[in-house]
């Protein structure tokens, strides 16, 4: 016989939407409203990302799987041996989440803090967006459930009618930046964090929901934001991003990128990913993406490397250095042989390196690889690299 | 990951070979072994659609996401009244896109709550754009007004954010507050009172600005995870190299750059003019020394064959060179180099 209410920490069989159940573990419980002793609780289910972490209900648990935790010991402030085990089991398991790179530390501390979602819906333009993750709204926002974005200037608000009267007042249907790409529908701003901190605040807290490890410790002043919008009648509607550091040490040519889910699987990832080499090719600067990547920002990066580098491939003859990749992409060479050697095309002859590149196993990866996704057009691009030493003088005066 | 046995760095400079071929290859392991034809209308229609989900090798992954829902009312809440211009949009240079009349400033619930209960029965007394207004102003003005006092008396950019100087109201009295409030939104002085005084005591209670934009921002040492956007100093690196400045100074450098850069290319046309004239004489004094010879040595018929030939030569607008030297004598033979020569040597041990 179970034990009710149930223990943070326990595990259990818990049902999804789908349907089936599934392993997860509970991480926070709290009385239902209006209830005496009814409780909810948030689980995480140990088989998917933490995104799809949600309240659920008691009735949604398959009660003869509940396996409790270990008690802890006496005089063991914290965890004991047991339960750090199983917390480090159950980051195992999540392998491959995009967890690698983390220091195991500064992991637990981040989803100590980030645990559970304080938003869970979001209204932003045409569509009603559950959320994936944790956001530090300002603390008046903490026990929100919904948030009302304004479409614009992406202003929040705890309430709809709230929304639509600010919206009432605005009059600029786009994003506070330059306008720097335009093909058709698409278009491309180019936001500055400095001159436009209230918009890129707003976006940070709007794409946090959906980046999992992204921070906001810092300000967005040495940034620069590049929208992504689909334009129509009704103004310039953001559908993603990508931020990139004014001036990179490390040769990062983007730290975060999102597609709004509402606006996934058109290929607009790939857009913003060749968008970002498109410009580190006019600054003649090869470019990487800032580490960590989540599990879907590795995939496309992967899939963007794959297509482009054997698009090469196919049409050269003869020789081909790494380097000569790099020239011709802005992908760093690190880049270039982590994506050859998992395509297994990186190999030797008589001792040799060589690269592979027989025509059906070129055609097996591009199979593999999809569509180009939304294409750029290099053509149609307006804008000189960002002048960060003058941006600097303005600062310090 | 590669799956060959020797660990071998690779070059980045190194030219590769394309290989063509896989059997060439030392080992195939991990490749295709044969070429893969598609005839399958399904498969090709498989990839067609962009893929989230990856084909590993350990099983397919698929990555679920949370749902999405349309919004009922967008269509008329948000309406089309966007009309698109042929030329990029930029921003207006130096102001941006920052519009002095749009009201920063929103109702939050608290807000209404008050306007709802001073109103009561008279919904008309004071409406909530106008409501919002005078709040934006005070707000604004009150920061400018702190702002100004604190420059004045010599504070450090550090403390004129910090979050004493944001909360603060005491630096725009109540007589300057109403008067701007009369200046900018007409409305009776006693409503004019009562917000100011709403006002006042809500940021008493705050104990912060009610506007996002005017808040202290987090500052640098707060370790607690939940407050964000604190400042960043940027590393200012010294540039290594030596500046080129873009001021008047430079201009006028470089206009005397300039100046001596064209005087210098006359001189040297002068010299080219002056050297190109000593050949010449050098030419024709060779000429006249050969005439002589010539007319002391010959046999007398052919005198005037030679006369008429110098003087063709001397009425020749450019002397190539003196008649008879078309040809100059042989150059004198290379100098020996003993370890050219063995350098060059062909039995050379490799």
């Amino acid at each position: 016989m179970v034990r009710l209410p149930l223990e943070v920490s326990t595990h259990l069989e818990c049902k999804w939407r789908d349907g089936k159940f599934y392993p997860a573990r509970i991480i926070e419980r709290r009385k239902v409203d209006g209830t005496a002793d009814e409780y909810e609780y948030y689980v995480h289910y140990r088989k998917f990302n933490r995104r799809m972490d949600e309240w659920v209900a008691l009735e949604n648990f398959n009660l003869d799987t509940v396996c409790p935790p270990e008690p802890p010991e006496p005089g063991d402030g914290g965890r004991t041996r047991g339960q750090k085990r199983k917390v480090d089991d159950d980051h195992s398991e999540e392998e491959g989440e995009g967890h690698e790179d983390f220091d195991p530390q500064q992991l637990r501390e981040h989803e100590e803090f980030t645990k559970v979602k304080n938003i869970e819906k979001i209204e932003l333009g045409r569509f009603e967006m559950e959320t994936w993750y944790y956001s530090p709204f300002p603390p008046e926002y903490r026990d929100c459930k919904k948030l009302y974005f304004c479409e614009y200037d992406l202003q929040f608000f705890k309430h709809r009618h709230q929304m639509l009267r600010h919206l009432r007042k605005v009059k600029l249907l786009h994003p506070p930046g330059t306008e720097i790409y335009r093909n058709g529908n698409i278009s491309m701003f180019e936001v500055d964090g400095r001159k436009a901190k209230t918009y890129c605040q707003n976006l940070c807290y709007l794409a946090k929901l959906f980046l999992d490890h992204k921070t906001l410790y810092y300000d967005v002043d040495l940034f620069l934001f590049y929208v992504m919008c689909e334009c129509d009648e009704r103004g310039a509607h953001a559908v993603g991003y990508f931020s990139k550091e004014k001036a990179s040490e490390e040769g990062f040519n983007l730290a975060c990128i999102l597609t709004l889910p509402a606006y996934q699987r058109r290929g607009y990832g790939k857009f913003l990913i060749s968008f970002s080499y498109e410009l580190s090719k006019i600054e003649g600067k090869v470019g990487t993406p800032e580490r960590p990547l989540s599990d879907l920002g590795l995939v496309s990066y992967r899939s963007h490397w794959t297509r482009v580098l054997l698009n090469i491939l196919k049409t050269s003859e003869g020789t081909i250095s790494i380097k000569d990749l790099s020239d011709m992409t802005m992908f760093k060479t690190d880049d270039i042989i982590s994506t050859l050697q998992h395509l297994n095309m990186i190999q030797y002859m008589k001792g040799q390196h060589v690269i592979c590149a027989a025509p059906h196993v070129i055609e097996e990866h591009l199979r593999k690889c999809g569509s180009a996704g939304l294409e750029v057009d290099p053509t149609k691009i307006v804008w000189c690299p960002f002048d960060a030493r003058a941006d600097y003088q303005i600062v310090r005066g | 990951m590669s799956r060959s046995f020797r660990a071998r760095p690779l070059d980045v400079s190194r030219q590769l070979e394309l290989i063509v071929d896989i059997d060439l290859l030392d080992s195939a392991e991990g490749l295709p072994a044969r070429p893969v034809v598609h005839n399958h209308a399904q498969l090709d229609a498989d990839n067609e659609k962009p893929k989230m989900i990856e084909a590993a090798a350990k099983g397919v992954k698929e990555i679920p996401i949370p749902g999405i829902v349309r919004v009922r009312t967008y269509g008329t809440d948000y309406l089309p009244v966007r009309r698109e211009r042929n030329t990029y949009i930029r921003p207006k240079g130096g102001v941006g896109y920052d519009d002095p009349i749009f009201v920063e400033y929103d109702l939050d619930s608290e807000d209404e709550a008050w306007l709802a209960a001073y109103n009561g029965s008279e919904p008309e007394r004071l409406s909530a754009e106008k409501f919002e207004m005078m709040l934006w102003r005070l707000e604004v003005t009150n920061a400018a007004a702190t702002d100004r006092v604190l420059t004045l008396s010599g504070a450090a950019p550090a403390e004129r954010i910090s979050a004493a100087a944001c909360a603060t109201t005491d630096h725009m009295p109540r007589e300057e507050a109403l008067q701007m409030l009369e200046e900018t939104c007409s409305a009776r002085d006693t409503i004019r009172a009562d917000v100011y005084e709403y006002w006042r005591g809500r940021r008493a209670r705050l104990g912060r600005p009610l506007m996002r934009r005017l808040m202290a921002p987090t500052p640098v040492n707060d370790q607690n995870p939940y407050n964000v956007f604190r400042p960043r100093e940027r590393i200012h690196r010294p540039q290594t190299r030596r500046r080129r400045e873009n001021n008047q100074d430079s201009l006028e450098k470089l206009r005397m750059i300039r100046e001596n850069v064209l005087k210098a290319l006359d001189i040297f046309e002068c010299l080219v003019k002056r050297e190109r004239k000593k050949r010449d004489l050098v030419y024709v004094e060779t000429d006249m020394q050969q005439l002589q010879i010539k007319q002391r040595h010959e046999a007398r018929p052919t005198q005037e064959q030679v006369e008429a030939d110098y003087a063709a030569a001397a009425r020749a607008k450019n002397p190539k060179r003196p008649i008879g030297f078309d040809k100059l004598p042989d150059a004198a033979p290379a100098t020996t180099n003993m370890l050219l020569d063995f350098k060059a040597k062909k039995n050379k041990k490799r």
